[in-house]
């Protein structure tokens, strides 16, 4: 393996980024194990001791409504005494407000706290103490709630969470905003989950790459525009056209809607146009936003319009409507991308119908989108894997950005998108060197 | 219309969804989407127990709309995923017809394995659930609901119906 800084340069990203163990290793120390992760929707955990299992890079752990204080913990998913699993299921709550390994008996407060262990007595005298965070389901170094999204880090240092976020706050706001209500909440106890057999960068570069849509996307956005033609004259469309056929927008589209690279790798396409510009605003919604917000707000509040807000490396927000994809790293070579639906309150019925509708056409494992997108990660990971591929390209429009205090911006098809994400791996993988 | 009852409603449902799997192991969506009605669609919810596409996610809701640009897209040779061909098997069995209902409607359920070749091979099994309808036309699916064992499981890209 070369110098951890050999590996980016100006205009391009060595293979080894996507295929190399060791790297993916560094990884997961040095990014995932440093930066906030989204760890769920505080909706999902509403009564006391209701939990739901996730990832932090590859550490599982448990969030869960607190039965005490009242407020989300994000704990380790592992015993205090050999290690074990301690919930396996998705979702859940704990019996009695307790967590209880099933291997040796050892219960937990939904603190992370040990409680008891069968037996005692074999613990006199042995340097044993009940109150050492090793011996309980360790909270993780650090877990923070913004306005309902709960972000964890594994780093006991670092940017607090409103720091880190920085402008992407700013997209977490919007959706939220968009509920006449001012709240919004996780649909169902599941969500999509589609394997990636590649990288997880692929995904994530591939949240602001331009130049795909047309190309890749161009066999679906076809398929509707054909069926489009077939019907008869003057009649209506039907919904499933407004949300893919944006995907076949032209260079000029893409290129208008601009991209905008934040620190620590996050970035968002669009802001005041976006493939989501010409959705229909349904009347007896716009109606309860203009109550709840008057005129001027709720009008300001549509017309936010980015596209995938990357929370870099762990979540894409797309805030107009309404979901989140979760990044979930398995191995250098697999990934899972998890969407999760939010329901708008407040919002007419018609809305969630919408996010669904969407959610289905591009996220689901049986999307006609996603399986092009994936296709083609799969393609770059092959590539890359086999050594065919030395060099990950991205000098497209390079040099051309503008820098604005500490955001970047570009035209929509430049690859400083691309560029901005590798900035921060960089920064991330060789911190402390 | 003379609704078809007894033996005869039972011959029907059968002969429908022999040709049904037909369809779908041969990749005729065209013939497949006739087979429902109108207003006919295809569920594959994300939940076991979920009791409306309208309500959480679903895998699969497809509208006669959506199966025809779903049917295009197929048959178009520009998209990534389709260079590689999908072919598709399909094992009904369990076959257990409900009442038939004053509507001319009845439900019939059945279990089902199915095997996708794409790039890999995959293997799916699951409930069916039809609801099947007497129109002047014959026999109609208003609607077919597959249940995937592994709905909520992370899942490769499904290519095919089930």
């Amino acid at each position: 393996m070369q110098t951890i800084e050999a590996l980016i340069e100006p205009a391009r990203a060595h293979r080894d980024l996507y295929v190399s163990k060791e790297i993916f290793a560094l990884e997961m120390e040095r990014i995932w194990g440093q930066a906030w992760l989204y760890a769920g929707h505080e909706s999902q955990v509403k009564a006391p001791g209701e939990y739901i299992t996730t990832t932090l890079g590859l550490t599982p752990v448990v969030m869960v409504r607190d039965v005490e204080s009242g407020g989300v913990a994000v704990l380790l998913n592992r015993c205090g005494h050999r290690g074990a699993m301690v919930c396996q299921a998705r979702t859940g709550v704990a019996a009695r407000g307790l967590f209880r390994c099933p291997y040796h008996g050892w219960t937990y407060k939904t603190d992370g706290s040990l409680r008891s262990q069968p037996s005692p007595a074999g613990y006199e005298d042995v340097g044993f103490d009940k109150s050492d965070p090793a011996f309980g389901m360790t909270p993780v170094p650090r877990a923070q709630s913004y306005r309902g999204f709960v972000f964890a880090s594994l780093a006991a240092a670092g940017p607090d969470l409103e720091t880190f976020l920085g402008e992407a706050r700013a997209t977490i706001d919007n959706m939220i905003d968009r509920s006449p209500e001012g709240e919004v909440e996780v649909t169902g106890k599941t969500c999509h989950r589609f394997r990636h057999r590649a990288n997880w960068k692929l995904f994530t570069e591939n949240l602001h790459d331009a130049m795909h849509p047309m190309v890749a996307h161009a066999g679906t956005t076809t398929a509707v525009r054909q069926y489009l033609e077939q019907l008869p004259p003057g009649a209506e469309p039907p919904p499933e056209a407004e949300v893919i056929a944006p995907f076949g927008g032209s260079y000029d589209f893409f290129d208008d809607m601009g991209f905008v690279g934040l620190p620590r790798g996050h970035g968002y396409m669009g802001g005041e146009t976006s493939i989501f510009s010409h959705y229909e605003v349904y009347a007896d919604y716009l109606e309860k936003m203009e109550r709840a917000y008057g005129k001027t707000r709720a009008q300001a509040i549509l017309a936010f319009n980015r596209h995938n807000t990357l929370i870099y490396p762990s979540c894409a927000v797309r805030d107009n409507i309404q979901s989140i994809r979760v990044v979930v790293p398995v191995a250098v070579d697999e990934t899972i991308i998890e969407s999760w639906t939010f329901r708008l309150k407040g919002a007419p019925d018609a809305m969630l119908e919408r996010t669904l509708r969407y959610s289905r056409l591009i996220n689901s494992p049986a999307s006609m989108v996603g399986a092009d997108d994936l296709n083609c990660y799969e393609r770059v990971q092959q590539s890359a894997a086999a050594g065919a591929a030395t060099w990950i390209d991205l000098r497209r429009h390079l040099g051309r950005e503008v820098r604005d205090g500490d955001r970047v911006t570009a035209i929509g098809t430049s690859d400083l998108a691309l560029r901005n994400q590798h900035a921060a791996w960089l920064e991330y993988m060789t911190a402390g060197a | 219309m003379s609704r078809k009852t007894g033996k005869g409603l039972r011959k029907a449902v059968k002969a429908l969804i022999r040709e049904e799997t037909r369809c779908l192991d041969e990749g005729d969506l065209a013939a497949w989407s006739a087979l429902f009605t109108e207003d006919g669609y295809y569920w594959m919810p994300l939940e076991p127990a979920q009791t409306s596409p309208a309500e959480h996610d679903s895998l699969i809701y497809d509208n006669r709309a959506l199966m025809e640009m779903r049917r295009l897209n197929l048959a178009n040779p520009l998209a990534p995923s389709l260079q590689c061909a999908t072919r598709s098997v399909r094992i009904l069995s369990a076959l257990d017809l409900g009442p038939e209902e004053p509507a001319g409607e009845l439900t019939v359920k059945a279990r089902v394995i199915a095997v996708i070749r794409h790039q890999r091979q995959d293997c799916f099994a699951g409930a069916v659930t039809w609801r099947l309808v007497q129109t002047e036309a014959g026999l109609r699916i208003k609607s077919k609901r597959v249940d995937l064992l592994n709905a909520d499981l992370p899942l490769d890209s499904i290519m095919m119906y089930i």
